[in-house]
């Protein structure tokens, strides 16, 4: 059973959609201007200093960084799913580290590689994105990966 | 606080009459020396507590060394905080069930937080300085930052280490790595 929020999340993106395809676009391309955010959750913060864990992926459960893309839709859509998401697991949802598209697609790995996102939609959250990474890299791979974008990246706390 | 100063254009003439030969050959001795003796110099520097402050060491023209030695304020505090909260990070990390980051993380293994524990508490000083981090896969991270430098330690429930150390725009990393290493690399980098 979806919640409400995420009902409107896709209500929402089927509107975004019609009108990316209108213009020859697809509403999975994400664009530069676009504000992507991390959710955070206890463990993601000392205080109110962002750690790195916060972008370090169980590569078991996950092949690619999970992002919402904020500024398609109303945060407290966002933030509802984020709170709904903790309440199953006994953690606080405590808000997202934000950056803006172009910031990731800058970011280039010392393999060469420039990191990217991607629109991903799911049932709780049809604006949701993610930034694919390469897998069996090693730890220190996705050590690497999780500074830059915590470096680039502005927690806003609720 | 004492201070030695050291000129290294001036070095030479503190040999005597003997200084061309005596200076080139105990110069060369020394920069020969295996790494090892380097090490345990780095040892005996950091048991005196001492500070080095090299300037312009990127110049060519590197002119001389100071060594400042004695108990300093940069010191004293994270020796305190070792003595009077030393778990208090350690404990939250224990705290994170399964699932901590809502995408499916492996609770933070004890075996994993002993490691990083052992280690933390190797380092002494420079260790009081590394806070603990969950991983989602169940290691242990441990980040330590000061002016110019970041130091990530990623600890294995098996005790191996992955690590990245910045310095400035450098940046260096490595995977399964033993404690020992680990401990070297820490020395040599950060």
């Amino acid at each position: 059973m979806f919640s409400l929020s995420s009902i409107e999340l896709g209500v929402r993106f089927v509107g975004f959609a019609a009108a990316e395809l209108a213009r020859l676009r697809s509403p999975l391309n994400v664009k530069n201007n676009e504000t992507l955010g991390r959710e955070l959750f206890s463990g993601h913060l000392k205080g109110k200093r962002l750690r790195v864990n916060a972008f370090l992926i169980n590569e078991i459960s996950e092949s690619g960084i999970s992002l919402d893309r904020l500024s398609l839709a109303p945060r407290r859509l966002f933030s509802a799913v984020g709170r709904e998401a903790a309440a199953k697991r006994s953690v606080n949802f405590k808000g997202f580290a934000e950056f803006d598209c172009a910031s990731l697609r800058a970011i280039e790995l010392d393999d060469g590689t420039r990191l990217d996102a991607v629109g991903d939609p799911t049932f709780e959250n049809a604006f949701h994105a993610d930034v694919a990474l390469m897998p069996d890299r090693g730890d220190d791979y996705y050590l690497f990966v999780a500074t830059e974008l915590k470096d680039i990246s502005q927690p806003h706390l609720e | 606080m004492g201070v030695t100063r050291i000129s290294w254009p001036s070095a030479a003439q503190s040999f005597g009459s003997y200084s061309g030969s005596v200076a080139a050959a105990f110069l060369a001795g020394a920069l020969c020396a295996p790494v090892e003796a380097h090490e345990e110099y780095a040892r005996v520097l950091r048991r005196l507590d001492v500070r080095w402050s090299v300037p312009r060491a990127y110049g060519s023209s590197f002119q001389g060394t100071v060594i400042s030695y004695g108990m300093t304020p940069a010191t004293t505090p994270p020796v305190i905080a070792l003595l009077e909260e030393p778990s208090a990070d350690w404990l939250e990390l224990r705290a994170l069930g399964a699932d901590w980051d809502g995408k499916g993380a492996v609770a933070v293994s004890p075996s994993a937080i002993a490691h990083a524990k052992a280690f933390v508490n190797s380092l002494g000083v420079v260790g009081s300085t590394f806070e603990p981090f969950a991983h989602p896969n169940g290691s242990v991270g441990l980040e330590a930052q000061k002016p110019g430098k970041e130091a990530y330690l990623i600890v294995t429930p098996s005790g191996r280490f992955s690590y990245l150390v910045r310095l400035g725009d450098a940046v260096h990393r490595g995977k399964d790595v033993q404690a020992a290493l680990m401990a070297r690399v820490l020395a040599l980098l950060y």
